[in-house]
């Protein structure tokens, strides 16, 4: 009896659920910035992307080709607003792990991390809808487009132009909180005195 | 080994097939990854669109998704003629106006809807079409006319097998198709004695048919390339009329609709900068006694990320394209040149196709 006991121990230890702290270790240490080749792939293949549809687009004078040449600028434009998230964006299992191990700087670190990806999104938007933006409005008034095309890139450029509004003075509410400039009062002590002032602060 | 190396490059040089078939860029089930490298793709791994190049890369890939890809031939008099062939009715003042037009015509274009996980890929395509014709003899006009549409939905499952360094991938991509086609020549003159339906006489069918394929690679030897294998349209009842490709008159498709062997073997090297992939492409007849020496393309691919070159090279068609994509969609362009009849057509035909994919 004790024997089989012992056995079903043994086997409910080897099969127990890891803690889910060290999983969570597990995790941070292996979430780290994920790429299928290098860290550049998706500004440089963006890059790449937006230079041969500019060339191709104003290169050729098939409408069928200049429609599917800006689809290339349109996913070059969008790769490089990727590129630009990837570049920001924090890694939430780490920093997640790191504000659990750490219980006292827990509350600033999560913000810190839920204002990142904030930014990151907005950043990434506000890039990619200005180059968007201005690509749509030089396909539209340079080279030789037909007027039903330019009526299209004229309406998407406007929209764009809209989101780089949107994304220039909208910022939500972690970013807000974390990234504020504020000024406050403070008093500094100096080698024999005290001096009053106001304090500047800006997070980046 | 040397025996059989010896073998088999005499088996190649005796077995030059002696026919003038007419070559079709575009065929059903493709992207424009098939088109860029005319199909030599199969060792081409870890692409979006490898599956399709061969099933057993099935195996090999762990996208998943929906997707709806728009593919056609684009640009120039020849499309438009091809797409009137298409869709427009095909009476007697349509088919004195084709003699009008220039020697060759032809357009090609496919459409499909995929669903692709790791466990198996299902494809929907509403319509493939393709359509050619050609003008022989001006002085007493000859027309020879190809055309055909087809609808049909592909499930694909493959498997591996490893054996130490050796991996092998096993693909089946079984489909039902239903289909018209006429493959058929006429002069103007039968056009007064004769009806239309008589002379152009589409003949509808639908089957189950199968493609097979494999892949090896091994990835400890690097100097041993990986080989692709396949077997086309297995089950196929629809044969290439021989008597029509020896016919100097006579476009006949070939590699499209009946049963072919396909070979590859080359490299995939993948790098910090990107992927480069190279590999040289051979077909046969269904019972691999013919060897089609003018079809053997060289192929060359590199990719970074959501960017793609792709290029390749044969006896009549030469390609190179590009595909970019992003989370959401894709465009690819692949701009040719061929002798779409061979040595029949001694100037080359220009063509540009466009590739259209949206994530669902």
């Amino acid at each position: 009896m004790r024997l089989i006991l012992a056995v079903l121990i043994f086997s409910f230890m080897v099969n127990a659920k890891e803690s889910p702290m060290k999983f969570l270790r597990e995790q941070a240490l292996q979430n780290q910035k994920k790429f299928k080749y290098n860290r550049y792939e998706s500004i440089i293949s963006g890059g790449l992307a937006f230079i041969v549809g500019n060339i191709g687009y104003y290169g050729t004078d098939s409408s069928t080709l200049k429609v599917a040449y800006s689809g290339i600028q349109t996913i070059g434009i969008l790769n490089v607003g990727q590129g630009i998230y990837d570049y920001y964006r924090p890694v939430f299992d780490t920093e997640l792990y790191l504000a659990l191990r750490e219980p006292k700087t827990a509350p600033k670190r999560i913000i810190k991390v839920f204002a990142q990806e904030e930014k990151a999104k907005r950043l990434s938007l506000l890039y990619k809808s200005s180059l968007l933006a201005t690509q749509y409005f030089a396909n539209a008034f340079l080279g030789d487009t037909d007027d039903s095309l330019k009526d299209v890139y004229t309406f998407l450029g406007g929209v764009n132009l809209i989101v780089v509004g949107y994304a220039t003075f909208y910022k939500d509410k972690y970013e807000e909180y974390y990234y504020s400039n504020y000024l406050t009062p403070s008093v500094f002590r100096m080698k024999d005195s005290f001096v009053a002032g106001l304090s500047y602060t800006k997070s980046f | 080994m040397n025996k059989t190396l010896v073998l088999f490059l005499l088996w190649g040089f005796s077995q030059i097939a002696l026919c003038h078939p007419l070559t079709t860029i575009i065929k059903p089930r493709y992207g424009i990854n098939q088109v860029g490298t005319q199909d030599t793709c199969g060792i081409f791994f870890g692409r979006r669109n490898s599956v399709l190049c061969n099933p057993a890369n099935l195996s090999l890939n762990s996208e998943e998704g929906l997707v709806f890809s728009l593919i056609s031939k684009t640009d120039g008099d020849s499309v438009e003629a091809g797409q009137d062939v298409l869709f427009s009715p095909i009476d007697k003042e349509f088919l004195e106006d084709l003699f009008e037009l220039n020697s060759f015509n032809s357009w090609e274009a496919g459409s499909m809807l995929e669903f692709q996980t790791p466990f198996f890929y299902l494809s929907y395509e509403p319509v493939y079409a393709q359509a050619a014709f050609f003008i022989f003899n001006p002085a007493s006009p000859e027309i020879s006319l190809t055309t055909s549409k087809q609808r049909k939905i592909n499930l694909t499952v493959a498997e591996q097998i490893k054996l130490g360094s050796h991996e092998y991938h096993f693909g089946l991509n079984t489909f039902y198709y239903e289909r018209d086609y006429f493959s058929g020549s006429f002069s103007l003159f039968e056009l007064s004695s004769s009806s239309v339906d008589e002379l152009v006489d589409l003949k509808a069918s639908s089957a189950i048919n199968a493609d097979l394929g494999v892949i090896y690679q091994n990835k400890s030897i690097r100097w041993l390339p990986s080989l692709s294998l396949q077997y086309k349209n297995f089950g196929a009842k629809h044969e290439v009329n021989s008597e029509r490709l020896k016919d100097e008159k006579a476009l006949e498709p070939i590699l499209l609709y009946e049963t072919f062997f396909k070979a590859e073997f080359g490299y995939d090297f993948k790098m910090y900068y990107g992927s480069l992939a190279a590999a040289v492409g051979i077909y046969t007849d269904k019972d691999i006694a013919t060897y089609y020496s003018d079809f053997t393309t060289l192929s060359l691919g590199y990719s970074l990320w959501n960017f793609e070159v792709l290029g390749s090279y044969s006896l009549y068609t030469h390609t190179a394209g590009i595909k970019f994509s992003s989370s959401a969609n894709s465009v690819g362009i692949v701009y040719g040149r061929t002798k779409a009849l061979g040595d029949f057509l001694d100037d080359y035909e220009d063509f540009a196709i466009v590739n259209l994919e949206i994530y669902l």
